[in-house]
């Protein structure tokens, strides 16, 4: 069983007087898709930086607590160890292609580790159709589309063949459409077997495919349980600088007027024909 | 009065217009949304407004853009700036001063105003936005919504009569989001003319624009309330946008011919009365 677990840990940049993240304690499992919440600087970056070693390794700071990731501590590994079990996709693509075509940019990590040249082909092409991107292969970085870079930053994470996939805020910088199709991209690979953890501020994103869900505050973790249980409590979430799921405010509004109801859905679509089945008929 | 009439334009290198015949119009008092899918020509019609195009941008202009009488093509970005201040998409692009003050002061002082009206200036463009408690410390030490509001700051501070956001919602979090509505109508009942560029369909909900131009491919495909644009499926196929929940809600729950958006709460009044009680 692959796991990750954080025991009471408390990180501080250089230079910063209060904690980034405190006390914080939790388990991530094999076979999860963990939605992490939290408005601008609720620690989810941190958070995300502790799990492939970023923190302590690259950001300095004060450290307490511990990581361990699959049996490592994550003081005892460098983060080139790590990577092999945490792979971290950042927020912006930028941050992270360093090569100058696709194919060289995502045998990159590859070639670090030292593998055949034929078996770091095969790997690329893949993961490359895997994601439906074949036709990149060969195209230089600076000419494709900012959605068609976050694809390939995704791939370039992906071929490392890493337990848990991490991504940080995936899609904030795409366009409604190109976010609906990293998303399912992402679904699907967790529909194939692989963790996913995955922080954001916009609920609504992931909501229908996380298992679970944690809302930070603050540095810390305010709610932590299954989707329903998060995702209903729009209080929690207006505190945490979340929006609520429109279903969600919706439910609340019923709740309001002291309306109970008995299978409530937070899915928008199964929403929508609970609606159209039910209800509009008699009031026409 | 800012008037777009008939412009077609195509950047230096580029093979494709990324505008084609475009006419608009923006008025003081009123939030306009533009809205269209990437390429579309939404920023460029941003940089029409206060002279970026075609001073700073070059390539082929055709048509002409007029701001409160005055012909972009014969005034300086300067001297536009007065009329109109452009708020980028990544805040980093354009903070460079080394306190949240000097940033804040630094339009005001460009544009040649007197100590006491730059300080003016300064303190009520840092109250409106929530900054005043920021004033002496470096921009870099802001977080990243913090850092856009001063980028909103730095550009309000000259009170230039219209204000153009490009995604000003990009990465930011419910909080701001919220905040920054609070914002925009009290910029546009002091009057000034708001120009949002936007993916933030659902944020729009919230914000309710006065006035909505939908852009694609280079052309001004639909334009209107902003109701009557978001409720016509057709266009918002064409621009790859699936209509958010609330306005399927409102299309099933609605009487057909009522083009507006209903709010949860009225969505959840409608369907008690609905289910008689029966849920």
């Amino acid at each position: 069983m692959q796991f990750i677990e954080l025991q009471e840990v408390s990180f501080r940049y250089e230079g910063r007087n209060k904690n980034a993240v405190t006390d914080l304690s939790l388990q991530f499992r094999e076979g999860e898709f963990v939605l992490i919440l939290g408005g601008t600087g609720a620690g989810k970056s941190t958070l995300l930086r502790l799990l492939n070693g970023l923190i302590p390794h690259f950001y300095k700071g004060e450290f307490k607590g511990k990581v361990v990731v699959n049996g490592i501590d994550t003081r005892n590994a460098s983060v080139a160890e790590l990577a092999r079990h945490v792979g971290l996709v950042f927020q912006n693509p930028e941050n992270q292609l360093v090569a100058l075509t696709v194919e060289r940019e995502i045998a990159f990590g590859l070639e670090n580790l030292g593998l055949p040249r034929t078996e770091m082909r095969k790997k690329v092409l893949h993961y490359l159709n895997t994601l439906g991107i074949t036709q990149l292969k060969d195209r230089p970085l600076y000419n494709i589309s900012g959605g068609e870079k976050h694809l390939v930053t995704l791939v370039s994470v992906l071929v490392m063949e890493p337990s848990f996939l991490v991504l940080d805020e995936p899609t904030s910088e795409l366009d409604p459409y190109n976010s609906r199709v990293l998303a399912k991209v992402i679904k699907d690979l967790h529909d194939d077997g692989r963790t996913i953890i995955v922080a954001e501020h916009r609920a609504e994103v992931f909501a229908s495919f996380a298992t679970r869900v944690v809302a930070m505050k603050e540095g810390r973790i305010i709610k932590d349980g299954p989707p329903e249980e998060v995702l209903f409590d729009i209080e929690l979430l207006r505190e945490c600088r979340i929006k609520p799921l429109r279903t969600a405010e919706i439910w609340n509004e019923l709740r309001k007027r002291n309306v109970e109801w008995i299978r409530p859905t937070l899915d928008e679509d199964l929403f929508l024909e609970w609606v159209s089945g039910g209800l509009v008929d008699r009031g026409r | 009065m800012i008037e777009v009439d008939e412009v077609s334009y195509t950047y230096r290198g580029s093979r494709k217009a990324a505008l084609m015949d475009v006419s608009s119009v923006f008025e003081p008092s009123k939030i306009y949304a533009i809205i269209g899918p990437n390429g579309a020509g939404k920023s460029t019609l941003l940089r029409l407004l206060n002279g970026l195009i075609p001073h700073f941008y070059k390539g082929e202009f055709k048509g002409k853009v007029v701001v409160n009488g005055i012909d972009t093509r014969n005034a300086s970005v300067a001297e536009l700036a007065r009329h109109v201040g452009l708020v980028f998409q990544n805040p980093a692009h354009q903070i460079f001063s080394e306190t949240v003050w000097q940033e804040v002061i630094f339009g005001p002082k460009n544009l040649g105003f007197s100590e006491s009206e730059m300080i003016e200036m300064g303190r009520w463009a840092l109250e409106v936005t929530g900054l005043l408690t920021y004033k002496d410390v470096p921009p870099w030490t802001l977080s990243g919504g913090e850092m856009k509001k001063l980028s909103i700051a730095s550009v309000i501070s000259t009170k230039p009569e219209y204000i153009a956001f490009d995604e000003p919602t990009i990465g930011q979090d419910a909080w701001f989001k919220d905040s920054f509505i609070s914002l925009l109508n009290r910029l546009k009942v002091q009057g000034h003319g708001i120009i949002l560029v936007t993916h933030d369909i659902d944020w729009l909900f919230d914000l309710k624009p006065d006035y909505t131009y939908l852009m694609k491919d280079g052309f001004i495909v639909a334009s209107g309330k902003f109701d009557e644009i978001i409720t016509d499926d057709e266009l918002l196929k064409s621009i790859k946008i699936e209509p958010p929940l609330l306005l399927k809600l409102s299309k099933l729950l609605k009487k057909p011919r009522e083009r507006r958006v209903l709010e949860p709460c009225e969505i959840a009044e409608e369907l008690i009365k609905r289910a008689g009680g029966k849920f």
